[in-house]
C-alpha cells in the first residue's frame, strides 16, 4: 500500500515534473499517437492537452515533411535514443516553430520498448538570430560579389525569403525623376502559385503612403504587417489572400536618407512585428543603399575615367609619362600617328633610348626628371613638336617621382608662322629697298611705317618719323610757305574717302627746313574689310621739275636749232586744205623751195607706198586727240630716192572754230636710221654665225644640224628661203638635206641635183660662188617667172668645200639686195658648214662602222658558241659509233681497219678537245659572271688540288703564296690559274721535279708609279713561275694566239688554247698577261689585274 | 612488274644508242621514246596518240634531254614539275650540255639528277647500269600508277 502511495507519489511528482516543465515532454505511442502532453506542450504549440492527445503527433509536422515522425519512430523502436534533433514543427496557428527534439524509447519492465517520449524545445528565437545573422552574411557576400543591384536582387530576394521564410520577395526601385516605383525584381518559393499576385504587382504602381511599399517609401522606415488579408491599407489584400499571404514586412534601401528602393516580403504566415527583424532589415536596406552608393561612384569614376581615356586617347597631342628613371610608363593620344607610333607603344621604352639620336630631348628629360617644369621645342623627322614637361614630386620630399608631358604637333603653325614671317620679311624688304619713299599711316595720320628712303629723302632718322603725325611733321605747308591744313590733305581724304590719290604739285618739308616737289601716290590700306591706314608712295621729282623748266626756257631758242638741224616746219589747215612747207621741208623731200604749191596730196605722194597708211592714220588721230605725237616714215624723192623722216605732229584748235589746224615738224633721219639698220645687220649676222656655230657643235644628226642652219639663215638675213644639198659622191649628185623658209619640202625636182646642171649644179662643178642682186636678169635663174612672181631680188649659191673636196652646196633667194657685209658672212658660214658636214658625216661613218663592228662581233661569239657546241654533237656519234664499230665488228676489221679506227676516235678526240676550248673561250665573254671580290689565294689552292694527280705524277710541287683578293669573275679566275699552273706542271723538263711558283705583288701602274693598293684603284700582279723547258721569247706573241703550239702534239698533248683564253679573261678583267722565258730556262708567266674593276670600262658592252 | 622508262631525246642516234646501252647492260625495262617535249607532254597527259592507256604506261623515270625542238627539256621539266600528278616522277637530265646554267637551271626547276651524255658507248653502257641499280633497285619510287 504504502508502496503503492509512495509509487503514486512517485508517479505524480514525476508528473508535476513533466507537467511543470518549461519544455514540451511529449509522450507516444509506437504508433506516434500522443499519450501525455504536458503543459510547455500547450504552450509551445497551442494545443490543449485534450486537444492533443490521442492525435497522432504528426499534427505538428508540416506538411513539407510528411517523412519526420516515421522516420524517427523507427530509430526509436530500435532502441535508440535521438537526441537534439533540430527540426520545424507547426503550432496550433500554424506557425512554425524551430524545435530541439529529443526522443527517447520508452521501455516496460521487460526492457521492450513501448512509446516513446519526445522532449521539445523552442529554439525558434535563436535559430532566426542565426537566420538573421546569415542572412545579413550572405547579403554582403552578394553584395561584394555582384557587379550590380540587378544582379544581386534576386539573389538577395531568395535568402532573405528562404532565411527568413517569407513565400515571396520583391523591390520596388523609385525612379528619381518620375517620383514613380517600380518593381524591379520578385522571388517566390517555387511551390506556391503567386502567378496572380505577381500579375496584379505587376499591372499597379503604388502611390506615397498607399500600400506596404507606399508607406515605407514615405516614412523611410521599415513596416509591418500583420495579416495582408486584414489590412486596410494594402491594395492587394484580395490577391494576397488567395495566395495564402498574410504577413508581410518591407523596408526602405536607404542612402543618405533618401529612399531608393523598397525591399517587400511575404509570408503565409501570420507575423507578428519583430524588433530583430526590422533591425535586420534596417541593416541591410542600408547596406543595399550603401552599394548602390559604391556603384554609382565605381560608375561614375569608371565614366570619367573612360571619359579621360577618352580624352587622352583622342587627345590631338601625345600625353607621356616617365618613371623617375626616365622610362615611359604612358604615351598616348592621336598625335602619336603623326610619329609613326601606336598608342603605349613606348611604354617600358627608356626615354633615353628612344631619344638618343636627339640630344635636346635627352637634356630636356634630364631637367625635367631633376624637377625643372618648362617646354622645349624639337624637329624631327620633319615634323615640330613643343614638348611641356612637368614633373610630379613626391609628397614632401620634393622628390621627382614621374614626368608627364605633352607633346604637340606644331609644324603646321610652324610653317605657317614661317612663312608668315618670311613673307612679312619679304614685305619688309621690298618696302627697305624701294627707291621710292614709302609711308604706312594710321588711322589717325601717324607714321606706322616708313622705309629708309623716305627717310633720307626727307633728311629724318627712320625713330623720329615713327609714331609722328605725318601732315604736320613734313606737309604742313604749301610750296609757298603757306598753311597746308590736314583737312584738305589728299592723304587725310584717302581715310575717309577709300580712294586712291595721285598727286605731283606739292611738296614735302625735310627736317632742315627745306622742301622738295613730290609725286605721290596714297592709297587706303584695307585690312580684314576696314581702312586701317593709308599707304603713301612719293618720290623727289626735283630733277624733272628741273627739266621741265630747263625746256621751257629753251623754247626760246628752238627755232633757230631747229633750222641749224635742217628741220622742216610745215603746217596744214584741214579747213582749206592748204599746206604750207617751209624751205627746209622742200629740200628735206629733194625739192627746191617754193617750186610747187603743195596740197595733201603732194604730201602723199611725197610719203613711201608701204608708209601712207601711217599719214592716213596721223590725220585720223588728229580729229580725236589733242597731244602731239611723232612717227618715222619713207619718203620717196622725185629722183627715186628713199628717205627716212622723222615727223611730228601737234593738233591747234583755235577757240571758237570748228576746224582744225596741224603743225609740225618733219627731220631728216635717213643716216641715224641708216646706221641703226646697219647695227641689227650686224648684229644678225653675228647671230648668224653663232647660230651656226651652235648647230654644228651640237649633237644630233647631220640633217637637224642643217636645217637648224638653213632656220637661222632665213631668220637672221631674211632670207626668203635656204637650202643645202650634200654631195653624194658615188652618184655625183647633189642630194637636197635641209630646207627652211617658204619652202621646207625635200622632195621635189631639185632634190637630187645632178652636179653640173642647173645653177646648183654648176656651183658644184665649177665650185665657184654664184652671187646676184638681179635674179631677174642672171642667165643662171632659170625660172624667171617665179623669181619675177615672188619677188626675188637676190640669189647667192656657195659652194661647200674643204680640203679641196666639195661636200655640198648652200643656196639662199632674198627679196632683198645682198649687202658686202652679208656675202662676207655668207661665205664664212659656207666655209663653217662644210667642216661642220665632213665631221657629222665622219662621226656618223664611226659609229655606223662602230655599230657593224660590234654586230660582227657579237655574231661571230654567237657563232663561235653555237657552232662549237652544235659541232660537239656529231662528233660525239662518229666517236661512239666508232666505238661501237670498234666494239662489235672489231674481229672482222683485221688490224689494219682497226688501226685506222684507232686514228680515227684519236681525230675525233682532239676535235672534241679544240671544241671544247674553243667554247671555253668563247664563254669568257658570253657567259661572264658579274665581279665579286675573289681571293685568289683559294683560288689557287683549289686548282692545285684539281691537279694533284698530275702534278704528283710528275713528282713536282706548286707552291702557292701572298696572292691577293681581287675583284673579279671566280669561275674565270679559275680558268686563268688552272691554264696557268697546268702549264706550268705540264711542260716540266725531263728528269728535273718541277717546281712551280705562284705568288703575288704590288704592281706598277701602266703609267709607271708605284701602284697605291686596292684602295685606289691600284693594280697588281700574279706570277706563276716555273723550272720547266721554257720557250723562245720570240714566239711570245703567238703563245697567246689560239690554236698556237710551240710543240708536237706526241710530245705534249693540248689544243694551244690554254694561254689564248688566259689572255682572254685577263683582258675582260682589264689587265694584261706576259710571259719571260728562255729555252730550257723555265717560264715566268705575269698577270697584271686591278683591284677593282675600272668604271671608265663596264664590264657589259666588252665585245 | 617491269619498270618503265620514258626517254625524251630529239636524236634518233641517242635513242638507239640508249636502247643498245639498256640491252647491252641487260636491263630489263620497258622503254618508251618520245622526241620533244610537246610529245612527251602529250604522253604524260595521255593526249592524242597517247590516250590509249596501253600506249602510254606510267614511267617510272624520266630521261630527259635538255635541247629539242619546239618544246625545249627545261620547259617540260617546269610544266611536269609544275603539275601535282606528275611532279613526283623522276626526272633525270641526259644531255650534251656540261653548260653551268644549264645544270643549276634544270636543278632549280626540280630535275632529280643530272648527267652529262658520256662520248662513248661503254660509258653509256655503265650509266645505264649505274641509273638502273639507283633508280630501279636501291632507292623506292614514288608508289602506285597515279591517276592522270
Amino acid at each position: 500500500m504504502i508502496e503503492r502511495k509512495q509509487a503514486e507519489e512517485e508517479r505524480s511528482f514525476l508528473a508535476a515534473i513533466v507537467d511543470s516543465s518549461d519544455d514540451a515532454i511529449i509522450g507516444k505511442t509506437l504508433d506516434g499517437i500522443i499519450t501525455i502532453w504536458n503543459r510547455g506542450a500547450q504552450e509551445l504549440y497551442g494545443y490543449s492537452a485534450e486537444e492533443a492527445v490521442g492525435k497522432p503527433i504528426s499534427i505538428l509536422v508540416p506538411p513539407e515533411h510528411p517523412d519526420e515522425v516515421p522516420s524517427s519512430l523507427e530509430r526509436v523502436w530500435q532502441g535508440e535514443r535521438v537526441e537534439r534533433y533540430e527540426t520545424v514543427h507547426v503550432t496550433r496557428a500554424g506557425r512554425r516553430l524551430d524545435i530541439s527534439l529529443t526522443v527517447s524509447p520508452i521501455n516496460d519492465s521487460e526492457g521492450n520498448v513501448v512509446g516513446a517520449s519526445t522532449i521539445a524545445r523552442n529554439i525558434t528565437e535563436r535559430k532566426e538570430a542565426e537566420r538573421r545573422l546569415a542572412a545579413q552574411h550572405a547579403v554582403t557576400r552578394i553584395l561584394a560579389e555582384s557587379a550590380t543591384l540587378g544582379d544581386a536582387t534576386p539573389r538577395i530576394l531568395q535568402v532573405l525569403c528562404e532565411s527568413l521564410r517569407w513565400e515571396y520577395g520583391e523591390l520596388w526601385s523609385l525612379d528619381r525623376q518620375a517620383c514613380v516605383p517600380q518593381r524591379v525584381r520578385t522571388w517566390h518559393v517555387p511551390s506556391v502559385d503567386l502567378t496572380q499576385f505577381d500579375e496584379v504587382a505587376r499591372q499597379h504602381t503604388f502611390s506615397r503612403g498607399v500600400g506596404l511599399h507606399g508607406r515605407v517609401w514615405e516614412s523611410g522606415e521599415p513596416a509591418w504587417i500583420i495579416d495582408a488579408a486584414e489590412d486596410a491599407n494594402f491594395p492587394r489584400a484580395s490577391v494576397a489572400a488567395k495566395a495564402g499571404l498574410r504577413g508581410a514586412v518591407a523596408f526602405p534601401i536607404l542612402l543618405g536618407g533618401e529612399v531608393l528602393g523598397v525591399l517587400g516580403f511575404y509570408g503565409q504566415e501570420i507575423q507578428e512585428p519583430d524588433g530583430e527583424v526590422l533591425q535586420m532589415m534596417s541593416n541591410i536596406g542600408s547596406q543595399i543603399g550603401q552599394f548602390m552608393e559604391r556603384k554609382q561612384a565605381q560608375e561614375a569614376l569608371r565614366r570619367s575615367e573612360e571619359r579621360l581615356r577618352s580624352i587622352v586617347t583622342n587627345a590631338p597631342v601625345v600625353l607621356f609619362a616617365l618613371d623617375c628613371e626616365g622610362v615611359f610608363t604612358l604615351s598616348e593620344g592621336k598625335g602619336l600617328k603623326a610619329l609613326g607610333l601606336e598608342p603605349g607603344q613606348l611604354v617600358g621604352l627608356s626615354a633615353f633610348e628612344v631619344y638618343r639620336e636627339v640630344p635636346r630631348i635627352v637634356e630636356a628629360i634630364r631637367r625635367a626628371l631633376a624637377g625643372e617644369e618648362f617646354s622645349v621645342i624639337v624637329e624631327t623627322a620633319g615634323l615640330i613638336f613643343e614638348t611641356w614637361f612637368s614633373p610630379v614630386l613626391l609628397g614632401e620630399s620634393g622628390e621627382v617621382a614621374d614626368v608627364i608631358g605633352v607633346a604637340m604637333d606644331i609644324t603646321q603653325r610652324k610653317r605657317a608662322e614661317e612663312e608668315h614671317e618670311r613673307l612679312s620679311r619679304q614685305s619688309e624688304l621690298i618696302l627697305n629697298s624701294a627707291g621710292e619713299g614709302i609711308f604706312g599711316l594710321d588711322r589717325q595720320g601717324r607714321t606706322r611705317f616708313a622705309n629708309p628712303a623716305a627717310a633720307a629723302m626727307l633728311g629724318y632718322e627712320l625713330e623720329e618719323l615713327i609714331g609722328r603725325c605725318q601732315h604736320d611733321l613734313i606737309h604742313h605747308s604749301h610750296p609757298d610757305g603757306s598753311t597746308y591744313p590736314r583737312e584738305e590733305c589728299p592723304i587725310y581724304t584717302a581715310l575717309q574717302d577709300g580712294a586712291v590719290h595721285q598727286i605731283n604739285d606739292e611738296v614735302f618739308w625735310r627736317k632742315d627746313g627745306t622742301s622738295f616737289p613730290i609725286e605721290y601716290t596714297s592709297a587706303p590700306i584695307h585690312e580684314n574689310g576696314e581702312v586701317t591706314g593709308t599707304v603713301v608712295i612719293f618720290s623727289d621729282i626735283t630733277e624733272r621739275k628741273k627739266a621741265e623748266e630747263d625746256l621751257r626756257r629753251s623754247e626760246a631758242t628752238l627755232a633757230e636749232a631747229q633750222s641749224i638741224a635742217h628741220l622742216g616746219n610745215w603746217e596744214w589747215d584741214a579747213k582749206t586744205g592748204q599746206v604750207w612747207w617751209s624751205d627746209e621741208t622742200y629740200r628735206i623731200y629733194g625739192l627746191e623751195p617754193g617750186v610747187i604749191a603743195p596740197t595733201l596730196d603732194t604730201v602723199t605722194e611725197i610719203f613711201h607706198p608701204e608708209d601712207r597708211h601711217l599719214l592716213r592714220r596721223a590725220i585720223d588721230q588728229a580729229f580725236h586727240q589733242d597731244k602731239p605725237y611723232g612717227f618715222e616714215h619713207r619718203i620717196v624723192r622725185p629722183d627715186g630716192m628713199v628717205r627716212w623722216v622723222y615727223r611730228q605732229v601737234k593738233v591747234v584748235r583755235r577757240q571758237g572754230e570748228k576746224s582744225l589746224r596741224l603743225i609740225g615738224t618733219v627731220q631728216d633721219i635717213t643716216e641715224r636710221k641708216e646706221a641703226e639698220e646697219e647695227k641689227a645687220r650686224q648684229a644678225s649676222r653675228a647671230a648668224l654665225r653663232s647660230e651656226v656655230n651652235a648647230a654644228l657643235a651640237e649633237g644630233g644628226t647631220l640633217q637637224s644640224m642643217l636645217q637648224r642652219c638653213m632656220e637661222s639663215m632665213v631668220r637672221r638675213l631674211g632670207a626668203a628661203f635656204a637650202r643645202v644639198w650634200t654631195l653624194n659622191e658615188e652618184e655625183d649628185v647633189l642630194e637636197l638635206w635641209a630646207s627652211a623658209g617658204m619652202y621646207t619640202h625635200l622632195d621635189g625636182p631639185h632634190s637630187r641635183v645632178p652636179v653640173g646642171q642647173y645653177k646648183i649644179g654648176l656651183i658644184a662643178r665649177e665650185r665657184r660662188p654664184h652671187l646676184t642682186n638681179d635674179v631677174l636678169g642672171d642667165p643662171h635663174v632659170h625660172d624667171k617667172e617665179w623669181a619675177e612672181q615672188e619677188g626675188m631680188v637676190a640669189f647667192a649659191g656657195y659652194p661647200l668645200v674643204i680640203e679641196d673636196r666639195l661636200v655640198g652646196v648652200l643656196a639662199i633667194f632674198t627679196r632683198e639686195r645682198l649687202a658686202e657685209a652679208t656675202i662676207n658672212v655668207l661665205a664664212s658660214v659656207a666655209g663653217t658648214m662644210a667642216q661642220g658636214i665632213e665631221r657629222k658625216r665622219a662621226e656618223e661613218n664611226l659609229r655606223a662602222y662602230a655599230a657593224r663592228l660590234n654586230r660582227s662581233n657579237r655574231d661571230l661569239q654567237d657563232f663561235a658558241y653555237v657552232a662549237s657546241h652544235d659541232l660537239q654533237e656529231p662528233l660525239r656519234k662518229v666517236r661512239t659509233f666508232a666505238d661501237r664499230l670498234d666494239a662489235k665488228y672489231g674481229e672482222v676489221l683485221g688490224k689494219q681497219g682497226r688501226d685506222y679506227l684507232e686514228r680515227m676516235e684519236g681525230a675525233a678526240a682532239r676535235m672534241q678537245d679544240l671544241i671544247d676550248d674553243l667554247l671555253t673561250l668563247s664563254r669568257v665573254t658570253t657567259r661572264a659572271q658579274p665581279f665579286t671580290p675573289v681571293d685568289l689565294n683559294e683560288v689557287a689552292q683549289d686548282v692545285v688540288s684539281d691537279l694533284e694527280a698530275s702534278i704528283d705524277q710528275s713528282g713536282g710541287r706548286v707552291e702557292v703564296s701572298g696572292l691577293p683578293t681581287v675583284e673579279a669573275d671566280r669561275l674565270q679566275m679559275r680558268q686563268l690559274l688552272q691554264n696557268l699552273i697546268g702549264n706550268a706542271v705540264k711542260f716540266h723538263r725531263e728528269k728535273e721535279t718541277p717546281v712551280v711558283k705562284v705568288y703575288g705583288r704590288l704592281s706598277q701602274k701602266r703609267g709607271g708609279e708605284l701602284s697605291g693598293g686596292p684602295a685606289e684603284g691600284g693594280v697588281c700582279q700574279i706570277i706563276v713561275e716555273d723550272n720547266g723547258i721554257g720557250f723562245d721569247e720570240k714566239y711570245l706573241e703567238r703563245i697567246f694566239v689560239p690554236f698556237q703550239r710551240l710543240h708536237g702534239r706526241a710530245v705534249y698533248e693540248g689544243t694551244g688554247m690554254g694561254l689564248a683564253i688566259c689572255r682572254k679573261v685577263v683582258e675582260r678583267h682589264d689587265g694584261d698577261i706576259t710571259a719571260r722565258s728562255a729555252p730550257g730556262r723555265g717560264a715566268t708567266f705575269i698577270v697584271t689585274l686591278p683591284f677593282k674593276k675600272s668604271e671608265r670600262n663596264p664590264q657589259e658592252g666588252w665585245s | 612488274m617491269i619498270t618503265t622508262l620514258l626517254l625524251a631525246d630529239d636524236d634518233p642516234d641517242d635513242r638507239l644508242l640508249v636502247r643498245d646501252a639498256l640491252e647491252e647492260g641487260r636491263l630489263t625495262v620497258d622503254l618508251r621514246l618520245v622526241e620533244d617535249g610537246e610529245e612527251l607532254m602529250n604522253y604524260l597527259h595521255r593526249r592524242g596518240r597517247y590516250s590509249e592507256p596501253s600506249n602510254s604506261p606510267h614511267p617510272d623515270l624520266i630521261l630527259l634531254d635538255l635541247k629539242m625542238p619546239g618544246k625545249s627539256g627545261h620547259q617540260a621539266l617546269e610544266e611536269i614539275k609544275a603539275t601535282p600528278e606528275l611532279r613526283r616522277i623522276p626526272i633525270v637530265v641526259l644531255t650534251t650540255s656540261k653548260a653551268e646554267e644549264d645544270i643549276v637551271r634544270a636543278y632549280d626547276l626540280g630535275a632529280n639528277s643530272f648527267i652529262v651524255k658520256p662520248s662513248s658507248f661503254g660509258s653509256l653502257i655503265e650509266t645505264m647500269k649505274t641509273l638502273g641499280g639507283y633508280w630501279f633497285e636501291l632507292i623506292t619510287l614514288p608508289p602506285g600508277k597515279i591517276e592522270r
